[in-house]
């Protein structure tokens, strides 16, 4: 699993609760703006109309003053005051982003324009003489019309301008809505992120605490396999030394043998020695397997035959009052592992002995293969299960160690767990075992699995049958140590050799007649047989039996390839196949067909 | 009567010195001229008493058995190596082989077993156990140890190869002369000698055999 800190979804998340602050903060902001505008504006638009109002008064006023006194004082102040009132109305109408109704203020405006007219026209009276008629002007349903007008334009003007006081007050609160909504999809976004970041946080922890685990488990994997490595060195070395003095032990016994009479008493005794001297022989291979110190012939094997075989064979040292069981779950792959048959038999016997030591009472042991696939390798799994008394964890923990058994000194040697352990290792595999004290124990063995062979390749234990009808085969190779080994394992097969070093060695030995080969085993690469194929000097000296060509290159092929009796076996070669191949060339075996 | 086999034993051991001296002393046939206890003393006795075979335990300390078997086969070539181990092992048996031994034995066959070596080497033969011996492998460098025993597809001519990926493919014989611009009945011979070779005497275990061994595609 790839674990990159999410740098992306944690700015993402960051930037939208910034973002989501900052507009809650600058909406705060618009709207006490908005509120102090408003505030302000109600507050002017109030002095406004007070003003207007008593501006309006001061000229009815000033103009009564100016036609009862006759002072011009009073007219200067009339004028005054209205290029006062004039002013601020032009202002006001002129101001158009105040929002204020322009039309009450013309109509204002107009209704001072006639008041003005008329106060005009009752001073030009009163400067006649006509001082009542002016009064009765001022005081007449005219004025007061005007002044009425003038007074309903003013408050028009005000209700006008609350209501468009209000308005703005009404679309601020509609942003103010709209706003929050937009902050609580950014604030449910960002939650969203942050719950999708505290999730995957948390998986990394228990992948984490997974991880954490496996390794503390590898720890006390390596810490137990070095621990069985040590032991192991130990234990060879124990059997090494153990083995001198048994050699020395046996080899005395048989002198001792040898010079004394047949019917001597002593006799007896030491057969007594040699065969305690075999059981231990039997306790340091047990060592040396575990020790990892013996050599495992490793073939292509069926665990499922070797379990069949295994169970008929421990059958006979299983108690009455133990069931023995073998479960195989098939597997159209097959069951195959690359293992040494004689070792893998020994560990199940090993096991199923345990088993049955552990229910003295009676039970059932059930011996088990399955084939599974652990990552990408696909291993074959043996199991032998029982219904004993189980291990303690301190038991289980020290079982693989060689010596250590629960059982008396009679009846184990606490090598049995050991040895399987250090077999099922030597084969790439590992032991494992699981056991509840009172329910049971199951030993589980796991080997790599390899593909199932071709019958052919399929080589349990055979005993015999790799023995050949005597003959007497010439072997020509020059070097001598390779001659020597070649004629060791010819002669293993059952033949006579004449191992030789020279063609004029060869010829020699072809021309006794009355010990004529039955196969002639050469080295194609002889020196001084460049010129000619050493199968036509073969032939020409009169000998038409087999030849078993062997050869380091290939130049030699085609030259020989025109005589049926000739086989070429290109090096490196195995004894077992030289030995495999020299027979089957001298066997007749009319009822072999050929299906090619 | 033919002169008895000279023995040079060496081992640490001083109880299974003297026990394998006195029991090869037993033997008409084998006369110990010398026993030592460790390697370096072994190729100084043997320059001088030239034996005809060195009885050599691995597990000696001092000098290596095997540097000093190497040298005795140099200085002294008809005299003849025979290892002696507590155990079976590997690398111990490559290291033999490469230094040519005539023989490697454990001590836990019986005595008889090394009576029947040293005379079968004294011979001229070699004497190794038939597990060993089956792994043993020649090529052009001499013999040493296999650790792939399962591989017979090295038994194979390039020619005999090329036939079998032909066959595996289920082409006819003449098409594989063709192929090859060698006649039909060369094409048999290969054919004959690769199901010998391979033990393998049906076309369809050949096919699966060369599938196996990645020469032909499935």
């Amino acid at each position: 699993m790839a674990r990159r800190f999410p740098w992306v979804w944690v700015g993402s998340a960051i930037l939208l609760t910034i973002l989501m602050f900052a507009g809650l903060a600058w909406h705060v902001r618009s709207t006490f703006e908005v509120g102090r505008e408003v505030a302000e504006s109600y507050v002017a638009s109030d002095r406004l109309r007070d003003l207007m109002t008593e501006l309006q008064q001061q000229l009815a006023t000033t103009a009564i003053l100016l036609i009862a006194t006759h002072d011009p004082t009073w007219k200067v102040r009339h004028m005054e005051v209205e290029s006062k009132l004039q002013q601020a109305l032009r202002e006001t109408i002129a101001d158009s982003e105040s929002g204020y109704n322009q039309a009450a203020l013309v109509q204002a405006r107009d209704a001072i324009s006639e008041l003005s007219r008329l106060e005009a026209e009752a001073t030009s009276l009163a400067e006649w003489g006509e001082v009542n008629e002016a009064l009765a002007l001022l005081s007449g349903d005219e004025y007061r019309e005007l002044q009425r007008r003038f007074l309903a334009a003013s408050q028009l003007f005000i209700d006008d301008h609350r209501g468009f006081l209000n308005d703005r007050l009404a679309l601020q609160a509609e942003r103010e809505v709209q706003s929050i909504g937009v902050a609580f999809l950014i604030l449910l976004l960002s939650l969203a992120i942050w719950l999708a970041l505290v999730r995957r946080l948390r998986r990394w922890g228990a992948a984490l605490d997974r991880e954490s685990v496996i390794r503390r488990q590898l720890e006390a994997e390596l810490l137990q396999s070095q621990k069985m490595e040590a032991v192991g060195r130990l234990a060879s070395g124990i059997a090494h030394d153990f083995r001198n003095l048994l050699t020395a032990i046996r080899g005395y016994v048989t002198l001792a043998r040898d010079r004394i009479p047949s019917l001597h008493p002593a006799r007896h005794a030491l057969g007594r020695v040699e065969e305690a001297a075999d059981q231990a022989e039997g306790v340091i291979r047990g060592l040396l397997t575990f020790g990892r110190r013996s050599v495992a012939e490793k073939q292509a094997v069926d665990t499922e035959e070797l379990i069949t075989r295994a169970a008929a064979w421990v059958q006979r040292m299983v108690p009455a009052k133990v069931q023995l069981d073998t479960l195989v779950q098939k597997d159209e792959d097959g069951l195959w592992v690359l293992a040494d048959p004689v070792q893998l038999q020994q560990v199940l016997l090993n096991l199923v002995v345990n088993a049955c030591d552990a229910m003295p009472g009676g039970g059932r042991v059930e011996i088990a293969a399955q084939r599974s696939v652990i990552g990408t390798d696909p291993v074959v799994t043996i199991s032998v299960r029982d219904t004993g008394h189980g291990m303690s964890e301190e038991v289980a923990a020290r079982a693989l160690e060689p010596f250590f058994t629960t059982k008396s000194a009679s009846e184990g040697t606490g090598l049995g767990l050991s040895m399987a352990h250090g077999i099922v290792t030597q084969h790439d595999g590992n032991l494992s075992i699981d056991s509840t004290p009172g329910v049971g124990t199951t030993v589980s063995i796991r080997l790599p699995a390899i593909p199932a062979p071709l019958a052919s390749d399929s080589t349990m234990p055979d005993i015999g049958g790799d023995i050949g009808e005597p003959g007497h085969v010439l072997l020509l190779e020059p070097h001598d140590y390779v001659r020597q080994i070649m004629a060791a394992a010819l002669e293993a097969a059952g033949y006579t050799v004449a191992a030789l070093a020279s063609t004029a060695d060869l010829l020699g030995q072809l021309r006794d007649e009355q010990n004529l080969p039955v196969l002639v085993v050469l080295n194609a690469d002889l020196p001084g047989s460049e010129n000619e194929s050493p199968v036509h000097w073969l032939r020409s000296v009169g000998y038409r039996g087999p030849v078993l060509l062997v050869s380091g290159g290939p130049e030699t092929e085609a030259a020989d390839m025109t005589d049926d009796r000739v086989m070429l076996l290109p090096k490196p070669v195995s004894m077992a196949q030289l030995k495999r191949l020299a027979l089957r060339m001298t066997r007749t075996d009319p009822e072999r067909k050929q299906v090619i | 009567m033919n002169k008895p086999i000279s023995v040079l034993l060496a081992d640490d051991h001083t109880l299974v010195r003297e026990m394998l001296v006195e029991r090869l002393d037993s033997e008409a046939d084998i006369e110990v001229v010398a026993s030592v206890s460790d390697a370096g003393e072994a190729l100084q006795a043997a320059t001088e008493k030239k034996p005809q075979v060195l009885l050599l335990d691995i597990d000696m300390p001092g000098r290596s058995p095997f540097e000093v078997a190497a040298e005795i086969r140099k200085s002294l070539p008809s005299s003849r190596v025979i290892f002696l181990s507590a155990h079976m092992n590997d690398q111990y048996i490559e290291q033999a082989l490469e230094c040519e031994a005539a023989g490697y034995l454990t001590k836990d066959e019986p005595t008889a077993r090394l009576i029947d070596a040293i005379r079968a080497v004294a011979r001229g033969s070699t004497h190794f156990s038939s597990a060993v011996s089956e792994r043993i492998v020649i090529d052009e460098h001499g013999a040493h140890l296999s650790r792939d025993h399962l591989t017979r597809l090295k038994l194979l001519t390039q020619r005999e190869l090329e036939v079998l990926g032909h066959l595996a493919q289920g082409l006819p014989k003449k098409t594989i002369a063709r192929l090859m611009g060698i006649s039909v009945k060369t094409v048999e011979k290969h054919c004959d000698h690769v199901m010998e070779k391979l033990d393998i005497h049906d076309r369809v275990q050949l096919a699966r055999f060369a599938i196996r061994e990645g020469l032909s595609q499935p």
